[in-house]
């Protein structure tokens, strides 16, 4: 049996801020795939690109920032197929794509709803657009997608506006809108940042139940090795611009490859050695500035185990093994056979 | 070991009003309830909740940084207990080079311009009683940035060339430099990175050892609070719920919202499978908190009792309090039974 396509594919996306005429590269050359049903985790800390990336996605990215090159392949499950990179920020194509075949939950629900329309109005207007119902078929959905988010009393919520929901069940709302058109693909950036850990608790446990029911692929964006680990089946994580390794959740977190991966996982705490006296190890300096980023290997200022010469002169090579890829010199030998 | 820090039913209420000319009081939020603890000597204690649980008024009414309505805050120095809660206007000026504290935004708590040296000199400064002279207080200021991690030539800069780790860095410098005996943390790492977070945890550590620094460490990244402290206060709504050993509160929690807390927890560890123990519906007004216990209104085990009858802190073992009418009998999950499941896997 072949193995079907994946609904997602970005092929050397590189990202650039145009100033000036100039060009300043904020990502270069990400790539990773996405299966039908899968949960890709992108994992990096703050200014590594990874929600530059996921707006580029939906052509969502501001005025000043623009796809250098790539391929953005989205093949939906209702056998819709198109290059999104080539689409352009505005038009018919795309608006047929956002919200309806690719849907997206962001950080923060306070502002991602207009406060002068009743909950029920925004969650409806994503259906009325795209199916082109009634609105009477429009708000039953939208009840419909309430109830499945757990939101008590759907029908009543409707007529709320965003000010009446609490942080939790805003982001429930944001949710529902986000899947009423039943998308291929789902990309979540940072969904519970915002949100106090029993509430985080709870939404993670509803988009899991939500991604068996509705089979579609998730885009995870985060900085939480916690909830990368809960939720993901594969992760890609990203240093200043680039991915510097992907692979299966189990392998990336038992046998990281790169010595970026291996220091993260060595800087967080955990509660499962507290008994161990385990001592947190940080990350000596600091996040490259993406104005004046390191040359060749981006991390290699930072790196343990850096050749000076080699790293800092040329980009490091891509070594994979099966689904694990790693892109360091040392890669060939610190893979897991 | 001797108690540095005594707080005995301490309350802070802030009032409603109503919009308007008058603006008559209608109500009053109590942000933090009846609360009594204790903190040793060179002892670190965690004050974790969610957001609205009162953690950081606590912290502030603690250095009276906002007005407590009632209770007693006691603060053992070496020259003798001082009653912080009775202290006038200058004695409490003078008191503060005991307790001292750590922001959650370096981005918002160091003055834009002024130079770091200026920033850390400050303290020194602003205490009247003892006046020190410049090159003191330049030997002082290197002293403890050095200690902080920071080099000779940064002094010389503005914050805004530091990254945020860096002005956390200064910040610490800033409240360590009158070798203050308390320290309360609020989120000092929160607004941070990963791998900048693990530098001032460790920072913290270390200046502890060093100085025989007492933290009050509040925060809500649970991880982070089990990493730095011998023991942990779970506040919800106000009051203490929980207070004992890290690990006692962590893996052997007595009270339920210990349990929905600590369940939810993602552990970085793919074998360590999350299984929060959700908690219905959403956290009460707390201008209009519910009767009885407050957290009955969510808690999966209330009874008629617990809506009628405020259940009182029980010692269940030595050091380890839970405010619940059912504390000795519950059998609860705690995020031990996460750490069996990934320990078992490891086995395997």
């Amino acid at each position: 049996m072949n193995a079907p396509q994946p609904v997602l594919d970005v092929v050397d996306l590189s990202i650039a801020l145009g100033q000036d005429g100039a060009r300043i590269p904020i990502t270069e050359d990400v790539s990773f795939s996405i299966a039908r049903g899968e949960v890709l985790a992108l994992v990096g800390e703050s200014g590594s690109g990874k929600s530059i990336t996921a707006l580029a996605l939906m052509q969502l990215l501001s005025r000043s920032l623009f796809i250098a090159k790539g391929r953005i392949q989205l093949r939906a499950v209702d056998g819709f197929e198109a290059d999104i990179a080539a689409l352009g920020r505005d038009g018919k194509a795309i608006e047929a794509i956002r919200g309806a075949r690719m849907g997206m939950i962001f950080q923060e629900p306070m502002s991602s709803f207009s406060p002068i329309h009743t909950i029920g109005a925004q969650i409806a207007e994503v259906v009325e657009i795209h199916e082109r119902v009634s609105r009477q078929v429009a708000r039953a959905r939208a009840a419909e997608l309430l109830a499945k988010v757990g939101i008590p009393d759907p029908k009543g919520a409707l007529d709320r506006y965003p000010s009446e929901f609490s942080g939790g069940m805003r982001q429930r709302a944001m949710i529902a809108r986000a899947l009423i058109c039943s998308p291929s693909l789902l990309i979540a950036d940072e969904p519970t940042t915002a949100l106090d850990v029993t509430i985080q608790g709870q939404i993670l446990d509803l988009l899991r139940k939500l991604q068996h029911e509705f089979g579609m692929a998730i885009l995870f964006i985060t900085h939480d090795l916690g909830i990368v680990a809960q939720m993901a089946d594969r992760v890609a994580i990203m240093y200043a611009g680039r991915i510097v390794e992907s692979g299966p959740v189990g392998e990336m977190f038992r046998q990281p490859a790169h010595p970026y991966t291996r220091a993260l996982l060595a800087a967080v705490p955990r509660l499962g050695d507290l008994d161990q006296r385990r001592k947190i190890k940080p990350i000596a300096g600091s996040v490259p500035n993406i104005f004046d980023a390191p040359s060749g290997c981006r991390f290699h200022p930072r790196c343990p185990v850096a050749d000076p010469a080699r790293c800092a002169s040329q980009l490091p090579p891509v070594h994979a093994r099966g689904a694990h890829a790693v892109a360091c010199i040392h890669g060939k030998t610190e893979l897991p056979a | 070991m001797s108690e540095l820090l005594t707080v005995t039913d301490l309350s802070v209420h802030f009032p409603v009003r109503t919009r308007g000319v008058w603006r008559k009081t209608v109500g009053r939020i109590v942000a933090v309830d009846n609360v009594s603890f204790a903190i040793a000597r060179g002892e670190t204690l965690g004050l974790v909740g969610e957001s609205g649980s009162g953690k950081t008024t606590l912290g502030l009414a603690i250095l009276r940084g906002t007005q407590p309505t009632s209770g007693r805050v006691e603060l053992t120095a070496a020259s003798g207990t001082i009653d912080v809660t009775k202290l006038d206007k200058q004695a409490l000026r003078d008191a503060r080079q005991h307790f001292q504290m750590i922001f959650q935004d370096p981005y918002a708590s160091l003055n834009p311009r002024m130079t770091v040296r200026d920033i850390i000199a400050e303290p020194l400064i602003a205490r009247r009683r003892q006046k020190m002279d410049r090159k003191a207080i330049d030997a002082r200021v290197v002293e403890i940035a050095e200690k902080c991690g920071l080099n000779r030539e940064q002094l010389r800069r503005y914050p805004h060339a530091f990254s945020g780790g860096q002005r956390q860095r200064i910040a610490i410098a800033r409240a360590l430099v009158l070798h203050p005996d308390l320290v309360v943390c609020d989120e000092p790492t929160s607004s941070l990175d990963v791998s900048i977070q693990a530098q001032i945890l460790n920072l913290l550590a270390e200046l502890q050892e060093s100085l025989g620094l007492t933290y009050l460490f509040i925060a809500h990244d649970l991880a982070a609070v089990a990493y730095v402290c011998d023991r942990v206060a779970v506040m919800y709504l106000g009051q203490i719920v929980e207070i004992g050993a890290t690990r006692d509160v962590y893996f052997t929690p007595r009270h339920p919202y210990t349990e929905a807390l600590m369940s939810s927890v993602p552990e970085p560890d793919p074998a360590a499978p999350l299984q929060p123990m959700l908690l219905q519906g959403e956290r009460p007004d707390p201008a209009n908190p519910p009767s009885g216990c407050r957290f009955r209104t969510r808690c999966r085990y209330a009874t008629e009792l617990c809506a009628t009858t405020a259940p009182a802190p029980v010692e269940i073992e030595p050091n380890h309090f839970a405010a619940c009418h059912y504390a000795k009998e519950l059998s609860l999950k705690g995020a031990l039974a996460l750490r069996n499941a990934s320990q078992e896997k490891v086995a395997e």
